[in-house]
């Protein structure tokens, strides 16, 4: 399966930066999936847990409140929250 | 007339606890430095691409109809003053407060409202009576973002309201920890031309998103957000600043110290040899009294 990059990013650190196969993230009216070669969007976040899974099958998952935003765009997906909780880490690539 | 030993032995006893004091504080201001440095790069990627993304939105011809773009005939303009809550930090704060003065003086009177971050600042200007919008005082030396919030919500209300025209933030933008700019910054109006854009011109036009759930509500949170942040990061460069002032003062107190503990020293061996000749030749002196008598 196809990757695409992924950065997790809050006021107080880059949270996550790597590859992941695949993403679903708390979209303000539900959760929006993506995959590799999504369509460029750019969307507002509203209170929930975002989950990804990386090429090695290990789950990021974490909990994302405040104001937040999803931008995907070129195979390129950026995560901005004003705060974020990190449940659960995932593989080698966090930072 | 020697000095007194004892004089002498009191001060440099005085001086040596100074620089203990000012030893400690410059410790103390290294780990602080050290931290909110830490935050202050660990909080810039977030802001810049927010900004990026706002870039973008500025790019829009529908641009100029947020409110937050609105240009109006500056009657008020809001200065957004940066200080430390204590002193001891060098020039830190003076400096600050001498270029606000300069800021009030070059503009017209009571056109000017001024809102404090940090104890200094606020105390200064109180005294003497400055129109003052708002204080934040509870920064309590690391950056914070909820306070920063607040701060920034506080500005957006002033400017949508119509109470003031122009926001202009005033902090010290942090170089390296020797060097620190006072940065006057347009906050807002937004100014689009004053966003670093990475990709400016090429793709920029060509990307066209989907805006879930619209554009105008997306963009409705955008600003705010990327607002929430600036003044977080300028909060973070102003104490970042404010750290490395205060190590570098008191870096230079514990050096005048060892400075001032040196010739003292001197003096006081001087003394000490001067009063023990003194006495040697009040010994000789009795004992040759003694064999002529």
């Amino acid at each position: 399966m196809s990757v695409f990059h992924l950065q997790i990013v809050s006021p107080q650190r880059v949270e996550f930066d790597g590859e992941v196969e695949s993403l679903v993230a708390p979209g303000e009216e539900g959760y929006v999936g993506v995959l590799a070669n999504h369509a460029p969007l750019l969307t507002t976040l509203g209170k929930g847990n975002l989950s990804a899974r990386e090429a090695s099958g290990e789950e990021i998952q974490c909990r994302i409140e405040g104001a937040g935003f999803l931008e995907v765009y070129d195979n390129n997906a950026v995560v901005l929250a004003e705060r974020i909780e990190i449940l659960s880490a995932g593989g080698s690539s966090r930072l | 007339m020697p000095e007194s030993l004892k004089v002498l032995r009191r001060r440099l006893r005085s001086i040596r606890s100074t620089k203990q004091i000012t030893r400690a504080m410059e410790m103390v201001s290294a780990a602080k430095l050290r931290r909110v440095q830490g935050m202050l790069l660990s909080a810039r990627p977030y802001v810049r691409h927010l900004e990026t993304l706002v870039g973008r939105l500025a790019e829009q011809e529908d641009a100029a109809s947020s409110p937050y773009f609105a240009r109006r005939d500056v009657k008020r303009t809001t200065l957004v003053l940066y200080t430390a809550d204590r002193g001891l930090c060098g020039s830190y704060n003076a400096n600050m407060i001498r270029q606000t003065e300069a800021f009030l003086r070059g503009s017209a009177e009571e056109k000017v409202e001024l809102v404090c971050i940090g104890r200094r600042g606020h105390d200064y200007f109180r005294r003497r009576k400055e129109r003052i919008a708002n204080a934040f005082t509870d920064f309590g030396g690391k950056p914070d973002l909820e306070e920063s919030v607040r701060v920034a919500e506080f500005l957006c209300e002033r400017f949508l309201s119509g109470a003031t025209d122009e926001v202009v933030l005033f902090y010290s933008a942090f170089v390296s920890t020797v060097v620190t700019k006072p940065t006057f910054q347009k906050f807002l109006p937004f100014d689009p031309a004053s966003l670093s854009r990475t990709d400016k011109g090429k793709d920029a036009a060509e990307r066209f998103y989907l805006y879930e759930p619209s554009r105008e509500r997306v963009y409705e949170r955008l600003i705010p957000a990327y607002l929430h942040s600036k003044i977080h990061i300028s909060v973070a460069e102003a104490l970042t600043s404010e750290h490395s002032s205060r190590m570098l003062a008191m870096n230079s107190a514990s050096k005048n110290c060892d400075e001032l503990v040196d010739s003292l020293t001197l003096r006081l061996n001087k003394a000490r040899q001067g009063t023990i000749t003194g006495d040697l030749l009040d010994i000789v002196g009795g004992a040759e009294a003694l064999q002529q008598g």
